[in-house]
């Protein structure tokens, strides 16, 4: 008795059976998806960070979970916190927190603020503001990274907010002034290379 | 073999290439050393993998490497495509339900599952040297290793810049992770799934019910434990219960399926081919095909050299 056989001489019945099924498998998805809603996510507090060195913001807003990076979608502004063991040079690591948020280059003449354990950085290409923590007492070995990415003026009000929740005083009035006005000032847009009327339709 | 499977296979591949391409030229914009690392090690796994695989009988006889370069692509370029397209949606119907501890496990698992077992199917009907179970397992271990590779080599570079020194720690961070917490996962689903698919197709004197049932029986396995290795479960008990139970029927049933393609390959005496196309009847052997009778190759597999004539 024979184990094995051959492929059927005629496999054009299989041709369809095999692809017909899994196109109708692939697209079943895309067409159901279609005739959903929009998800809408509800509001939480916004809190940062975990342990010991949780914080709470005023704000309340969706948490947005993606397969890469999770964030709060707040009103013109997303803010993603990271909490990691200290690394010996906070001010690399910053930048590459910094450059992790939007893969965009950074200038390494960018504006650097440091006080005491607190960083803040301002890109020039992109809107964004990177902060980092270090921590002390309960949280000493644990350093905190903040990313926001928005309007200027939004992003501005929330670095404050952030870098009192830390413990530090207000923002300085001349790098509050800097996000809201420099933050991504360079940043390409399209609309500067089009003709004004094509704007104005 | 089938020409209306082999355009097939040749369309999708060909359109399927470019997504492998776009992946590393567009991570290498983001990270070139993320993608750097990742194509040295993506091209020594890829050797290691293959050469591990022709060890073995499994490995068809007298295959062309263009089945080696279909496989691959298949798994690299067009289940990609498929994953890409689909994800998206199934992604906004889980959190529609509400059930996203299961999101990666539907966006991962569902389409990823079905177009790398689809390709399996496509592939056995393309290379007319393909006629026995175990080369669907074979085919679906190469096609799980291009899936495997691109998408270490895509995870790596994207997740690279988030290693707080530099890209290249945090490519190799991430490889290393890949490959030792849940070493080989797509080759051993899609081979599993691809062993399902050679029983339905190559097995004789079967009805076609059990043919469907063996075909969409293994294919389910392979999904299941994707499913389940995917699932992040909101108590990490549970995520981690699921990790150990996923790891503990996955990689035994891996070995026991390999290991009977293996013995059932040794044991076939009735593949044979021959080292040339035969044109005279002279060439044609009087041969009677027993175990133990005649010139066999390594994995006793009967050859028969052109010119030559074997009696029983």
């Amino acid at each position: 008795m024979r184990t094995y056989q051959l492929q059927p001489a005629r496999s054009g019945t299989m041709w369809w059976w095999l692809l017909g099924a899994t196109a109708v498998a692939l697209f079943i998805p895309i067409i159901i998806s279609a005739f959903l809603p929009a998800v809408t996510y509800e509001d939480e507090q916004v809190t940062l960070g975990y342990d010991e060195w949780e914080i709470t913001l005023g704000q309340r807003c969706p948490w947005v979970e993606s397969t890469m990076d999770d964030a709060w979608d707040c009103p013109g502004v997303t803010i993603m916190g990271r909490q990691t063991e200290t690394t010996d040079d906070p001010e690399h690591a910053l930048f590459r927190v910094a450059r992790d948020a939007t893969y965009a280059a950074w200038d390494p003449s960018s504006t650097l603020v440091e006080d005491g354990p607190g960083r803040l950085l301002i890109n020039p290409e992109y809107p964004e503001v990177a902060m980092s923590f270090q921590g002390s007492g309960a949280t000493s070995g644990e350093q905190m990274f903040v990313v926001l990415m928005g309007t200027p003026s939004s992003m501005a009000e929330t670095a404050d907010e952030v870098w009192q929740a830390y413990g530090l005083g207000p923002l300085d009035e001349e790098i509050y002034a800097e996000i809201r006005e420099g933050a991504g000032q360079d940043h390409f847009d399209l609309r500067d290379f089009l003709p004004a009327d094509i704007l104005e339709v | 073999m089938s020409r209306g499977f082999r355009w097939t296979l040749g369309f999708c591949v060909g359109v399927g290439a470019v997504v492998p391409l776009a992946v590393i030229v567009l991570s290498a914009v983001f990270s070139p050393a993320g993608v750097a690392v990742g194509v040295v090690l993506g091209a020594v796994y890829t050797a290691l993998i293959i050469w591990l695989l022709r060890l073995l009988p499994i490995w068809p006889r007298g295959i062309s490497a263009w089945w080696v370069v279909m496989c691959l692509g298949w798994g690299s370029g067009t289940s990609m495509v498929a994953a890409f397209l689909t994800a998206g949606p199934l992604i906004h119907i889980v959190e529609y339900v509400g059930w996203t501890e299961a999101l990666a496990s539907w966006a991962g698992a569902y389409p990823e599952e079905i177009i790398k077992t689809a390709g399996v199917g496509v592939v056995l009907f393309s290379f007319r040297r393909l006629t026995r179970p175990w080369h669907g397992l074979a085919t679906g271990a190469l096609i799980g290793l291009g899936f495997e590779v691109i998408e270490n080599i895509s995870y790596g570079a994207t997740l690279a810049p988030s290693h707080l020194e530099s890209d290249v720690l945090g490519a190799l961070e991430i490889w290393v992770l890949r490959l030792s917490a849940g070493p080989i996962l797509h080759i051993g689903w899609t081979a599993l799934a691809g062993w399902g698919l050679g029983l339905a197709l190559f097995a004789a004197g079967r009805s076609p019910s059990w043919r469907v049932t063996t075909a969409l029986g293994w294919f389910m396995v392979a999904f299941v434990l994707h499913f389940g290795w995917n699932y992040v479960s909101d108590n990490d008990a549970i995520t981690i219960a699921t990790f150990f139970v996923v790891a503990a029927v996955f990689y035994p049933t891996l070995i026991v399926v390999t290991v009977r393609a293996v013995r059932q390959a040794r044991a076939d005496r009735s593949y044979v081919y021959t080292e040339y196309p035969i044109t005279s009847v002279k060439q044609l052997p009087v041969v009677s095909i027993m175990p133990g009778d005649g010139a066999v190759d390594k994995s006793g597999h009967p050859v028969i050299q052109p010119g030559t004539r074997h009696r029983s």
